[in-house]
């Protein structure tokens, strides 16, 4: 009797741990039909690489006297290290914060080259996130959460897991418990960030992770908070934990 | 010269609670929970309405409304891509009473905390930065809801 409860105990203990396992990362590319997998993987097909070529022309621009992206990086940014790349969100030592790719790329851009400040999502900057990104395609993403982006992550956790609007759902419903199923027509995916910036058919343009978030808000009915807001910088961090082990594969091209 | 000041302000204080109460009560009306086997259950229709089952299937098929197929399957074979997020309802009246079929439209949460599916009559209040279109403002109105139900009340499973 008691050696049946233990196991009927330990059976569901077993399944408990199963079921709080998260799942294994899946890119929303194994989602697309294998057409547009074809898309994406063709350079000359892939309808995001016009903004890699922006990005690449963006980064090689200097203003009179002040040096280039490329004077420090590289004519092709090949000075850059491709898993350095693959691991942000970050935390900097130099500003004691967590800076987004585009964050750190604005740093640069104010910092070392003095140039006047951009707003975040800004479309040169999206240009120059998509374009230094694309150099990363194919490495392994390495989110790395320490004791001083450990505050950050956990309120990403927590806005994942809030719900919002009128349709009152969480990011968690549609892109963990349900991931795979369908809702009407579309297959619902995990949501992970490997390939962001994005190509989406749905607005034919594209489109950074933050913008991606305000559409997801508008979806819900919900008020969205703002591209670069500390909200959303918390959100990417907590999503791109999440895509650790997945490939880049900026500019990925998704619906 | 003033008693009329003070007849006039009555006359405003008056006027203005009218109008809130009227505006209040056009917007949302209550409803009284109740437990039918264990389950929540909402007895009364929402603001005496009555359903029509008809206009209740365009509302369920409708994306910009109530979109049921977005998660569950339904008898409507004319319409591609049933979800299946939720559970088939091709025999859902034999599962619920009318009254606990209320509570699921009115709120899923009140039968599942965990659930995904919206509150379609929850108070707009109790939303989490609802966009400033939709504020004040419930998912479907009564009159869709009672609709709903009166549809949903005719699939027994037999089609």
């Amino acid at each position: 009797m008691k050696t049946s409860g233990l196991l009927v105990c330990w059976i569901m203990l077993y399944s408990m741990q199963i079921m709080a396992q998260p799942p294994v990362p899946t890119s929303g590319y194994d989602f697309l039909g294998k057409d547009i997998q074809a898309i994406q993987d063709d350079e000359f097909l892939n309808p995001g690489m016009p903004t890699v070529e922006l990005g690449s022309q963006i980064f090689q621009e200097s203003e009179e006297g002040e040096k280039s992206c490329a004077s420090c990086h590289g004519e092709e940014g090949q000075m850059m290290d491709k898993a350095k790349i693959a691991s942000y969100p970050a935390y900097q030592k130099k500003y004691k914060k967590v800076h987004t790719l585009q964050e750190r790329i604005h740093a640069c851009w104010t910092d070392k080259q003095d140039r006047f400040p951009l707003l975040y999502d800004d479309p040169k900057l999206v240009a120059l996130e998509t374009f230094v990104r694309s150099l990363a395609r194919g490495t392994v993403i390495d989110v790395e959460v320490n004791q001083h982006s450990r505050a950050l992550y956990e309120q990403g956790e927590k806005l994942y897991k809030k719900r919002f609007g009128q349709m009152a759902m969480t990011c968690h419903h549609c892109h963990v418990q349900y991931q795979g199923i369908f809702m009407r027509g579309r297959k619902l995916t995990q949501g992970q960030t490997n390939g962001f910036p994005v190509y989406r058919f749905n607005s034919d343009r594209v489109t950074s992770l933050h913008r991606r978030f305000n559409e997801c808000f508008v979806e819900l009915r919900a008020e969205p908070f703002e591209a670069g807001s500390q909200e959303y910088k918390a959100l990417e961090f907590y999503i791109g934990v999440m895509s650790n082990g997945l490939k880049v594969e900026t500019p990925a091209v998704r619906f | 010269m003033g008693q009329n000041i003070i007849f006039f302000s009555a006359l405003l204080v008056s006027v203005y609670l009218a109008l809130s109460q009227n505006v209040l009560a056009d917007s949302y009306c209550q409803w009284d929970l109740a437990k039918e086997n264990n389950f929540p259950a909402i007895e009364k229709p929402l603001c005496d309405l009555k359903g029509d089952a008809q206009r209740g299937k365009k509302i369920a098929i409708d994306r910009g409304l109530g979109n049921c197929l977005a998660c569950h399957a339904m008898p409507i074979p004319e319409e591609d891509f049933h979800g299946q997020i939720g559970p088939a309802l091709y025999d859902v009246a034999k599962r619920y009473s009318e009254a606990q079929l209320r509570a699921r439209m009115v709120d899923a949460k009140l039968v599942n905390p965990q659930s995904i599916m919206p509150g379609f009559y929850q108070h707009p209040d109790k939303h989490h930065r609802l966009a400033f279109r939709y504020e004040g403002k419930t998912f479907l109105s009564a009159q869709h809801i009672e609709d709903i139900i009166a549809y949903l009340l005719t699939l027994k499973g037999q089609q």
